[in-house]
C-alpha cells in the first residue's frame, strides 16, 4: 500500500506490506487455504480466489519483508540516489480478498526445459477487491474493482519439477 | 480441538488466537520455532561475512550496524519462541495437504518445496526469492514459471494489479486515499511434499 497516486508502487512511498512470510523451506508467500477457497474453470478461462480474515503480517514495505526487518541502506550510487529504508518490525493483520480471473487476452502452450515447467497458460483480465484490518488502521479497496487496474494476470494448468517429464 | 473439513487437530490453546489456520500450528510449530529459514541463514551468513570483512574499514556503514541491531532483536525473539509472542511472529510450517489416497484421518503438516528458480529482489542488495514476478512487457509465450512451488501438477493463478482504496485511521476516523499493488495468486493440485510423498493441496499466494 502506497501513499503515491493510484498506479504508483514505489517502495519509498510504501506504508503497508501484507504477506504470509517465507516459510522455513523458502517457499515464497504461500499459505494453505481451504480447498473451496479456489474455484477454477480453466476451459472457461475463469478462476476465483476468495479468503476471509486471513492472518498475515504487515512488514510495512517490501524491503523489510525481504530483509526480515532489516530495512535497506541508502544507495547514493543509484540514479536518482535512494534514501535508506529503516528497519521495521512486523505486526499482525487480517486481510480478506476476492480475486477473479476472467476472459482470455492471450494464450500459450509452454514447455520450458530450463525451468522444467510446461502447460497451458492464459493471460486474462482480472479484478481484486480486498480489505485489511490491524490495530489502528483499516483499508478497503475501491468497489466495484476497476478492471483497468489489471497490469497482467495469468491462469495456467501446469506441471513442473518431477511432473515435468 | 478445532476442525478443518473432516480433519481434527489438537491445538495448544495459546496459539489459537494467532492463526486462522490452527491445524498448521498444531503439529509443526515445535519443529519451526527458532529455526531460521534458508533466507534468514543467508542473511545471517552474509551478515557474518560483512562483519568479518568490513568491521575495520573506514566505510563501515550505519546499515551494517542496523543489521546487527535487528539481527540481535530477531535472534532474541527467536530465542524466546516459547512465548506466544515469539510464536506469533515466526512463520510456522503450514499445510492442508491430503494424502493422495484421500485418507481424511491424516492431518499431517506437510508443505511443498519451492521452485529452484526465481529472481534477485532489491537490487543492488539482492536477496534471492523463489518467485517469478509477472512482467507485463513480456510475451505470454516467454513467461517464467508462475508457480512458487515445485514438483507440482495443477492449476496456478497469478495477478499483478494496481488499484486504489481508502485507508482509515481507526483512532481518529481520518480517511486517506491510498494506492495498492496486489501480486497474488494460488496453486491447486498435487505436489510432492517435503516428506517426499505426493499430496493434494490448495495454496494462496499472499
Amino acid at each position: 500500500m502506497y501513499t503515491g497516486p493510484v498506479g504508483s508502487a514505489s517502495v519509498f512511498q510504501q506504508i503497508h506490506d501484507y504477506n504470509v512470510h517465507v516459510d522455513r523451506d523458502d517457499v515464497f508467500w504461500m499459505i494453505p487455504v481451504r480447498h473451496d477457497a479456489v474455484v477454477v474453470d480453466f476451459d472457461g478461462s475463469r478462476a476465483r480466489l476468495r479468503v476471509r480474515d486471513l492472518s498475515v503480517f504487515d512488514d510495512h514495505d517490501l524491503a523489510n519483508s525481504l530483509t526480515q526487518g532489516l530495512g535497506l541502506p541508502a544507495n547514493p550510487a543509484a540514479m536518482p540516489p535512494t534514501p535508506a529504508i529503516p528497519g521495521m518490525f512486523p505486526v499482525h493483520a487480517k486481510v480478506s480478498f476476492d480475486v477473479e480471473w476472467n476472459g482470455v487476452l492471450a494464450m500459450a502452450d509452454i514447455e520450458n526445459k530450463t525451468q522444467m515447467f510446461k502447460g497451458s497458460f492464459l493471460s486474462t483480465a482480472a479484478t481484486i477487491s480486498w480489505s485489511a484490518e490491524q490495530p489502528g488502521f483499516r483499508f478497503e479497496s475501491d468497489m466495484p474493482p476497476d478492471p483497468k487496474a489489471n497490469l497482467i494476470s495469468v491462469l495456467g494448468r501446469e506441471r513442473n519439477g518431477v511432473f515435468f517429464s | 480441538m478445532l476442525t478443518h473439513g473432516s480433519r481434527v487437530c489438537v491445538v495448544p490453546l495459546v496459539f489459537r488466537f494467532l492463526s486462522g489456520f490452527p491445524c498448521d500450528f498444531s503439529i509443526c510449530i515445535s519443529g519451526t520455532l527458532g529455526q531460521p529459514s534458508r533466507v534468514s541463514r543467508f542473511i545471517l551468513s552474509a551478515q557474518t561475512l560483512l562483519r568479518r570483512t568490513t568491521m575495520n574499514e573506514p566505510g563501515y556503514s550505519p546499515w551494517k550496524k542496523l543489521q546487527e541491531h535487528w539481527l540481535s532483536r530477531r535472534n532474541l525473539i527467536r530465542g524466546a519462541a516459547g512465548t506466544a509472542l515469539g510464536a506469533g511472529l515466526l512463520r510456522p510450517k503450514l499445510a492442508y495437504a491430503d494424502d493422495e489416497d484421500g485418507d481424511s484421518e491424516r492431518a499431517a503438516c506437510v508443505g511443498p518445496n519451492p521452485i529452484p528458480g526465481g529472481v534477485m529482489g532489491l537490487a543492488p542488495f539482492g536477496i534471492f526469492i523463489h518467485h517469478n514476478p509477472l512482467n507485463p512487457a513480456k510475451a505470454m509465450a516467454d513467461i517464467n514459471d508462475p508457480s512458487q512451488i515445485t514438483d507440482f501438477d495443477g492449476f496456478v493463478g497469478l495477478t499483478h494489479i494496481r488499484g486504489g482504496g481508502m485507508g482509515t485511521d481507526a483512532a481518529t476516523g481520518a480517511m486517506t486515499r491510498l494506492a495498492f499493488q496486489a501480486d497474488m495468486g494460488f496453486s491447486q493440485g498435487k505436489f510432492i511434499g517435503t516428506d517426499g510423498q505426493q499430496h493434494r493441496g490448495t495454496f494462496a499466494f499472499v
